[in-house]
């Protein structure tokens, strides 16, 4: 009995899957020109291309994960290598899983408000990249946290044994043997941001233009199409163009993830 | 211990760039608590209390936004948990490894994809189906929470000693009674999986402002809703005086809801993890 109803659930979750990839290919074809990828948007975003937006994505994205990779491995060592105290670390994991739940649109309200606001930093580039990486940094740290914990600790004390420093033994031994974990965290962190449009809504801003600072507002592909889907009349058709670009990036994620190897220890 | 000068100062280093994801956590919570509570000043516990949000005619009610929160989730999840522990347990019991490595690639698929792609497909086919609706919220919720539910229960399922299953399965029992057994062994980490799906869907405010209609009155199944999240990114940026107040509220309302059900999501996960 079971055992056809996961059968059937199964088959409902694969064709969902095959309901929404081919649903986008279908009606996003109608706005796929040669130089789609590399023209900017015109009318509002109901015609043209997605050159900019695919610009301004990379350049949020990359910077948001770096900066939060940076801290966040920081982090990590720190939470594993150095807080022996137990009531410590329970409450900084605490912290960091109060991080990981908070919902991206509260993380916009807040970067809008501090780094945009307070600091001064309007809606631009680097307002999305602060809110942004600060959205990712929990994320990141609990995965990085958990790979530095599956390193065998005997490794620590072999170290020792052989007079190795602990700063020389975390970067030669411990950091290369958790690598395919951080990696693994890494490229799900990347598509969390790739698919944000709550957090840089109120941050990045909405403005379709390469920005010609980090002061400058821009969107991202995510944000330009929950734009063109609640504020510009008319927008689905080619937000459906642009929704599935967006589509196939998140696709190859998914693959980066699978060829770490590491799908499963993720799924916590 | 022996520790040369420039090894402190790496060290050094290190601390103060792995405390900055504590330092966001932290300065989120003490903005969150500050615009709070002055809201709570600004606003008479009757505005709260009342039973519409419709800022135009100066009526701050939250009970429709919690209620479109909680109502959209919840539905949602009486339609995720079925299929998802259903999936979970088909994979981990009776699908041979090629069959699971195809389900589990187009489950985190759908796991990984955007909210906006989401709430775009749930636009074009389910809002001409049920309207622009608490329903079209929920179903489109369920879509994102299901994969994130069936990835967590199945990699707690997975946790359970497979000597175990064979000897109950040794019994000669049914196929029903072997998924009893492993979703009794596997019950905190399912626990902690549906609360993580919960967190998920109580804080999606995209996919759901574009298919839920938002309009702050009591929710009911087929007519339009509006969530907490919702209103925060349609309504934030053009709010101003106690309006904006509200809002502040309203974050700060969903953020302790979130944060409880998922410390505690993780408690329960952690719990079964450890022998």
């Amino acid at each position: 009995m079971i055992r056809w109803l996961g059968m059937l659930a199964s088959l409902l979750l694969v064709g969902l899957v095959l309901w929404l990839g081919g649903d986008l290919a279908v009606r996003g074809a109608g706005g796929f020109y040669r130089g789609y990828l590399l023209d900017a948007p015109a009318d509002l975003g109901r015609a043209g291309g997605i050159g900019p937006l695919l610009l301004n994505t990379a350049l949020i994205v990359s910077l948001s994960v770096a900066l939060a990779t940076l801290v966040s491995l920081a982090a990590a060592v720190l939470y594993t290598q150095r807080l022996p105290v137990q009531w410590v670390r329970r409450a900084l994991h605490a912290m960091l899983d109060v991080g990981v739940g908070m919902p991206r649109i509260v993380w916009g309200l807040f970067g809008g408000v501090f780094f945009g606001g307070v600091l001064g930093f309007g809606f631009s580039v680097i307002t999305g990249v602060l809110t942004l990486s600060c959205l990712l940094a929990p994320i990141l740290a609990t995965g990085f946290i958990g790979g530095l914990q599956g390193v065998d600790p005997e490794l620590r004390s072999q170290c020792e044994a052989l007079g190795v420093g602990r700063w020389t033994a975390l970067w030669t031994q411990v950091i290369p043997a958790a690598r395919p974990a951080l990696v693994a965290s890494i490229a799900l962190a990347t598509g969390r941001g790739f698919g944000d449009a709550a957090a840089l809504f109120f941050t990045a801003g909405i403005a379709t233009e390469l920005p010609t600072s980090l002061l400058d507002p821009a969107a991202t592909l995510a944000v330009f199409i929950f734009n063109l889907l609640t504020t510009v009349p008319g927008g689905q058709t080619s937000a459906y163009s642009a929704a599935a670009v967006l589509f196939a990036i998140s696709l190859l994620v998914q693959v980066g993830i699978a060829a770490t190897g590491r799908r499963e220890a993720l799924a916590r | 211990m022996f520790r040369s000068a420039p090894e402190r100062g790496r060290w050094w280093a290190v601390g103060v760039a792995g405390a900055a994801p504590f330092v966001a956590v932290g300065a989120i919570a003490v903005f969150l608590l500050s615009h709070g509570s002055r809201a709570l000043g600004e606003l008479s516990i009757g505005t709260l209390a009342g039973r519409s949000w419709l800022p135009l005619d100066g009526l701050f009610g939250l009970a429709p936004l919690i209620l479109g929160t909680l109502a959209s989730t919840l539905l949602a999840l009486t339609l995720a948990i079925p299929v998802g522990l259903a999936t979970a347990l088909f994979l981990t019991l009776h699908a041979g490894p090629r069959l699971r490595t195809a389900v589990d690639s187009a489950v985190a698929v759908l796991n990984g994809t955007p909210s906006v792609v989401i709430g775009l497909w749930g636009l074009t086919w389910i809002v001409p189906l049920v309207g622009n609706s608490l329903a079209a919220a929920a179903l489109v919720l369920a879509l994102m929470i299901t994969p994130t539910l069936t990835l967590l229960a199945g990699a707690a399922m997975r946790q359970v000693p497979a000597e175990l299953l064979e000897a109950v399965r040794a019994l000669g029992v049914g196929n029903d009674v072997v998924a009893g057994v492993l979703m009794r062994h596997a019950r905190l980490g399912i626990l902690g999986a549906v609360t993580l799906a919960a967190t998920r869907g109580l804080g999606e405010a995209v996919a759901v402002a574009m298919v839920a209609g938002n309009v702050g009155t009591l929710p009911s199944l087929f007519g339009p809703v509006a969530t907490l999240t919702t209103t925060l990114i349609l309504e934030f940026d053009s709010a101003v005086g106690v309006h904006r107040s509200a809002l502040y509220l309203g974050a700060a309302l969903v953020a302790a809801l979130i944060g409880t059900v998922s410390v505690w999501g993780r408690q329960l996960q952690r719990r079964a993890e450890s022998p």
